[in-house]
């Protein structure tokens, strides 16, 4: 069953939390093209956000290819080319996990922990890609 | 009521009034301790017992007060009831606020809300359903209209505790139609919150959703009990012989009201142990009894307090739920104090 989770008093604002948890989701196939999510009034319900919240966070994603949003029918999740990545997209990523693989380091994760953390995270996302295992429920 | 019958009931009401709201800061789950969330042990440390046991001083105190005063003085003044019933409501709704202002420094940071992506909503078969009590109420009103050459002149309408009559009516239109079209009206209110409860609450966890199906078959037993009801009384002038079948009606409310209750309790508990409400501390006004957060798009959410729902007062389509749903009681009562002149 497919579920997502945002906290409030965390610091990164809800509707990134939201954005994080829903791509995580579909690069891990939990939910394959044509697949509907909710609308927004229903997420935002669930979680108890206000409505623009939630549209924010399903405006982004859809700027990055992941839904086709349609007025009074909901998100409807796309087939995703997937994008070649570009030096400064490497580059970017790259600093971005450098930062969060110290933050990490010095809450007191070992080095070795860190790189078993990633190299699970990227069997994960391996295995659940629709090309290769077909979508995880 | 006799004098004898007043001086028990009255206070019986306002002791079980007490009791009801000695036991309301037990009806919540762990972490929420007069609508606050709390670390989960801290109803049992000893600032968590001492503001319990503060509430329920000045609750039982004020009740003792207003029982005496009511018993007292009920034989001379009889306004004297509501008196003594508002100040106990007052007196518990002042404990309630201190409670929860005394709960306050001990507030945590509610934890992280995670729901099933799930679109599904509403109880299955539910429009279908909603359709038998207006069949019913059709039905009654058919079959009476049919068999109006029946109906005499004059028939009893109501009746009192011992089932003598002390109300009438006419053969008119109004006479007799007159229960389809309050039932209708009720029924139709009555579906505007199976709408709200259905598409406006919670649906993200099984639990939540779960306590959302019991709500809406209250609903629709509700309506059921409102048709069934009415029906029977316009079908009284045309067979008096349903009479002898009085008691069955009161019978099939106290089953309800008892089921309703029961499923009620074992349903909140189990949702207040799933997890939370998703509604911030800072947005429970009143002692925590009143919901009130504009960015909530929830029309009811689950009390932090007691079974079942409340409304969200920040959600302006509250206000028109509200309304909708007093629509029937104050048209009744419009209509009975337009008769009484």
């Amino acid at each position: 069953m497919a579920s997502i989770r945002i906290d409030p008093s965390d610091a990164t604002p809800v509707y990134q939390q939201i954005i994080n948890a829903l791509r995580t989701l579909l690069v891990a196939g939990a939910f394959g093209p044509g697949d509907r999510l909710p609308t927004v009034r229903e997420l935002a319900l669930d979680l108890g956000v206000h409505h623009n919240t939630v549209a924010e966070a399903y405006r982004l994603l859809a700027d990055e290819g992941w839904l086709e949003l349609r007025r009074r029918h909901g998100a409807t999740v796309l087939d995703r080319a997937h994008p070649k990545a570009t030096p400064e997209t490497r580059k970017a990523f790259g600093r971005r996990l450098r930062e969060l693989a110290a933050e990490a380091h010095a809450a007191g994760l070992s080095a070795a922990a860190v790189a078993q953390a990633l190299r699970d995270i990227a069997e994960e996302l391996t295995a659940g890609t629709p090309a290769n295992a077909g979508r995880r429920q | 009521m006799s004098p004898v019958l007043a001086h028990l009931v009255v206070p019986s009401a306002m002791l079980l009034m007490a009791l009801m709201f000695h036991i309301t800061p037990h009806l919540s789950r762990p972490e929420i301790f007069f609508a606050v969330t709390v670390a989960p042990g801290f109803r049992s440390s000893p600032p968590g017992r001492a503001i319990l046991a503060r509430f329920r001083l000045v609750l039982w105190l004020n009740t003792a007060a207003a029982v005496i005063v009511a018993a007292l003085l009920i034989g001379r003044w009889p306004f004297i009831v509501i008196v003594g019933s508002t100040w106990q409501l007052v007196a518990a709704a002042v404990a309630l606020v201190n409670a929860r202002r005394h709960t306050l420094p001990y507030a945590q940071p509610s934890g992280p809300r995670e729901i099933e992506l799930l679109p599904a909503r509403g109880l299955q078969g539910g429009a279908v359903l909603q359709l038998l009590p207006f069949a019913l109420i059709g039905l009654t009103a058919l079959y009476v209209s049919l068999h109006w050459d029946a109906i005499p002149d004059r028939f009893p309408i109501h009746w009192d505790a011992t089932g003598r009559p002390n109300g009438w009516g006419t053969r008119s239109f109004v006479g007799v139609f007159a229960p389809a079209v309050i039932s209708a009206a009720v029924c139709a209110a009555v579906s505007g919150l199976y709408y709200a409860i259905a598409h406006k609450t919670r649906g993200g966890s099984d639990t939540d959703r779960r306590m959302r199906n019991l709500n809406l078959r209250i609903v629709l037993g509700v309506q059921m009990l409102v048709a069934l009801t009415f029906s029977w009384t316009m079908m009284l002038p045309v067979v008096p012989g349903l009479m002898r079948f009085a008691t069955v009606i009161p019978t099939l409310v106290a089953l309800f009201v008892v089921s309703a209750i029961a499923g009620g309790l074992i349903m909140t508990r189990r949702l207040k142990a799933s997890g939370g409400d998703f509604t911030p501390d800072a947005c429970w006004k009143g002692g925590g009894m009143f919901y009130y957060n504009p960015d909530d798009p929830a029309i009811f959410v689950v009390k932090r307090f007691g079974i079942g729902y409340t409304l969200n007062f920040g959600n302006r389509w509250s206000w028109l739920w509200l309304a909708l749903l007093m629509l029937p009681g104050l048209t009744i009562a419009a209509m009975t104090i337009a008769k009484s002149r």
